[in-house]
């Protein structure tokens, strides 16, 4: 593509928090597992899910970084909430496992479709980046796959707690798609495909997978595909966010904010 | 933005939530399975093992032994054998693999690899 310019820089910087800020809160909320994960093994691979995912939200953060946004760092640490740009879905509390492994497995599919998408990108650095991360995510999802597809029927017990996770996960799930103003933009240049478009390749296949793993999804049959019956719970892609997120970055932000800049 | 109290204490709620649920929690073994890992590192080779690890079944193990195992380094194969599927000498009883007795006959002493391969090579050097 040419030069970019003012509306289609300020798009594709908007896209970029959006990618990078579900990236790093994912990441967060997966690390709040490390040491108290139900067995040995599960916590390690979440523990190293979880550094694979901030590790993507730092490359996502150095391409706003060679656009002038500021540090990896500065936009990690230093950025108050209403400039944040994740999904509601991002940061949500962990839950219990059922609701971690649900989230994962619904953001891991997401993920899947959107960096395909983007591997053909007109801003080249996003293709090259998405080239890069279907790669490692494709272990995500099978992790994420796998435990979706077990604890789904394996007990009574296991069962109640998957299917709760997926009716408090699913419409802020569908917030990962939420429109804004300057996706038209982004559209026409290039450089993203719409969000409606990426939705429902989405549920075209998510829906078949929990249904096999023995879980009810709030959808319907429609001419064009599968079509959500609960409203989604939008805003996170405004700046509009929850008391979790206050929570979240009071956390994660406390030591760099005691003294910003500080060389480890 | 100032800081907030907020409660995080994952341990204690974890703890408090295991005693009013169980009398006595599970021990690990009587739920998952024990699992021996193997990693090939490039495809010609052999698989090494590396270690094992638990888990409900093989698929789960496959997945779990990636993060246990393949953290870093390379690899193109891992493989997972139940633990059980494993026959082994006891360790007490290492001495049925001594030799007391000469047996140089079984060694390759003639066979002077390095030489044969100079000489394939037009390396070799004479005297």
């Amino acid at each position: 593509m040419g030069e970019l310019t003012g509306d289609s820089k300020a798009a594709l910087i908007e896209y970029l928090y959006m990618l990078g800020d579900d990236e790093l809160l994912l990441g967060h909320r997966a690390s709040e597992w490390t040491g108290i994960g139900p067995i040995l093994e599960a916590d390690i691979a979440l523990s190293s899910i979880a550094q694979d995912e901030m590790g993507h939200a730092e490359v996502l953060y150095g391409l706003l970084e060679a656009l002038g946004e500021g540090t990896p760092d500065e936009l990690a640490f230093n950025r108050d909430l209403p400039h944040w740009r994740n999904a509601i879905f991002s940061e949500l509390p962990r839950g219990d496992w059922g609701f971690t492994v649900v989230r994962h497995y619904l953001h891991d599919v997401a993920e899947h479709i959107r960096w395909q998408a983007l591997a053909n990108s007109s801003y080249e650095p996003l293709a090259q980046v998405a080239r890069k991360l279907l790669v490692e995510e494709k272990y995500h999802l099978v992790h994420s796959q796998t435990w979706v597809r077990k604890l789904g029927n394996a007990t009574e017990e296991s069962h109640r707690r998957m299917q709760a996770a997926l009716d408090r996960a699913f419409p802020y799930a569908l917030g990962l798609f939420e429109p804004t103003e300057l996706e038209a933009v982004r559209v026409e240049a290039g450089i993203a495909p719409a969000e409606s478009e990426l939705q429902q390749r989405w549920l075209d296949d998510v829906v078949p997978f929990l249904q096999q793993s023995g879980l009810t999804v709030p959808v319907e049959q429609a001419a064009t595909g599968w079509r959500p019956t609960v409203e989604p719970v939008y805003g996170g892609r405004q700046g509009t966010h929850t008391e979790y997120m206050e929570q979240l970055l009071d956390a994660m932000q406390f030591v760099y904010r005691l003294e910003p800049g500080a060389k480890w | 933005m100032s800081p907030k109290t907020w409660h995080f204490n994952p341990y204690h709620q974890r703890i408090d939530e295991a005693m009013q649920l169980m009398d006595e929690p599970p021990k690990a073994d009587t739920e998952w399975i024990l699992f021996e890992v193997f990693v090939r590192e490039k495809r010609g080779e052999h698989p090494v093992h590396v270690g094992a690890l638990h888990a409900p079944d093989p698929e789960m193990a496959i997945v779990l032994a990636k993060e246990q195992y393949l953290r870093r380094g390379d690899a193109v194969q891992l493989w997972v054998v139940p633990s059980a599927c494993i026959t082994a000498t006891p360790i007490e009883e290492a001495d049925i693999f001594m030799h007391t007795t000469d047996k140089s006959y079984r060694e390759a002493y003639g066979y002077r690899v390095a030489e044969r391969v100079r000489h394939l090579r037009g390396e070799e050097k004479h005297g």
